[in-house]
């Protein structure tokens, strides 16, 4: 696969992704989330425009919004993957993200699994490095592999997760053996 | 929203680019601004993880303002644009203020109840917060036959955040990031 084509293919997930969190969106919360997005409102106001309009309690609320906008973030940086950038930065590390009060310490086990499930295709065993067309980024989140998972071949991968991506560059990734060097 | 402009022009990049067609020179611009898109989104995921001050001070949960912000890169032949979307992101290039919005005076959290929560969310949820007279803030009590109530709010008619210079990459490392893509592009034959 040629960059471009990898470039497109990454696209590709991306406007998949975009129409997904749309399908699975509570119409009344979009234009909230939105603004959220946005940035042109704190999380005490969407706090309470959100609560004026779905009701959940504030653990669900934050979960959809939060959500929402980590897929939004994650399909703007798919989007950013032009042939440039996927030739230079191939790999994505699986990284934390975001700070939990009790955050989920099982991500060197799913990696595992996940890269068992996909026969280790792109992947490092002993790092949460793998190429960005890896097949081990759907199965983080498979469902049928995890149950907690969201279905998405970019972060989040599960439920209230912070893990999210960080690249890797092209000499670092030849050091890993992804890429020839 | 922010703006900063950072300027890549070289002697050499100028002679490429003017000689570059529209179509090679809008992609040339998209590898630019993929490149700074990035560059910030790395810069803002490692500063966010270390920048919990306020959130830990209050015990309370870090709303991911900064962790989750939104960067998306636009360009076309003309240039490229990064756009940052955070509440705050202007602290980057200076000092900001912040009035109140529709009201009459800003509500500060002080404490963890409060933090990332609007005064009229609390009362939706039945805490009976209120302002003693007098005072320059807003409390609530635990119990409510208490005669003890805690403060949740300072009410403050503006404040100032500080200077943030290291909320977003330096000047220098986004014009270098931008120059290497640049020179990448050039390279692998697009310019020839």
């Amino acid at each position: 696969m040629t960059d471009k084509e990898l470039s497109e293919k990454l696209h590709e997930i991306a406007r998949a992704g975009a129409i997904a969190a749309a399908r699975h969106l509570a119409p009344e919360l979009q234009p909230i989330i939105d603004d959220f997005n946005a940035g042109k409102a704190n999380l005490a106001e969407i706090r309470e425009r959100a609560a004026a309009v779905f009701a959940a309690s504030e653990a669900r609320l934050d979960f959809v919004m939060k959500t929402q906008r980590r897929m939004a973030q994650s399909l703007g940086q798919l989007a950013a993957q032009t042939p440039g950038q996927v030739r230079r930065y191939p790999a994505w590390r699986l990284v934390r993200g975001g700070t939990r009060r009790e955050p989920r310490n099982d991500w060197e086990a799913r990696w595992l699994a996940a890269g068992n499930a996909t026969g280790w295709q792109g992947a490092c065993k002993d790092d949460l490095v793998a190429l960005k067309d890896s097949p081990i980024w759907g199965a983080l989140g498979d469902p049928s592999i995890f149950r907690d998972a969201i279905g998405n071949s970019f972060p989040p991968f599960a439920f209230g997760s912070g893990m999210t991506w960080q690249r890797v560059s092209r000499d670092e990734a030849a050091e890993l053996g992804l890429v020839d060097g | 929203m922010a703006d900063m402009s950072v300027n890549i022009k070289t002697p050499q990049l100028d002679g490429i680019i003017e000689r570059l067609d529209p179509g090679a020179r809008a992609e040339l611009h998209r590898e630019i601004a993929a490149e700074i898109s990035e560059t910030v989104r790395d810069h803002l995921r490692s500063y966010a993880l270390s920048h919990h001050k306020r959130a830990t001070e209050l015990g309370a949960r870090p709303t991911g303002n900064l962790e989750d912000a939104k960067v998306e890169a636009f360009s076309d032949s003309d240039g490229a644009t990064v756009t940052v979307a955070a509440l705050g992101i202007r602290r980057a290039l200076g000092p900001l203020e912040i009035r109140p919005k529709n009201k009459q005076a800003l509500t500060i959290p002080v404490a963890a109840i409060s933090y990332g929560r609007s005064v009229a969310y609390l009362k939706a949820h039945g805490i009976d917060v209120f302002r003693p007279k007098g005072k320059d803030y807003l409390a609530y009590k635990e119990n409510p036959k208490s005669q003890f109530s805690t403060v949740i709010y300072i009410l403050a008619r503006r404040a100032t955040l500080k200077h943030e210079p290291d909320l977003l990459p330096r000047k220098e490392e986004l014009a270098a990031n931008a120059l290497e893509a640049a020179r990448d592009y050039i390279m692998e034959g697009n310019a020839a």
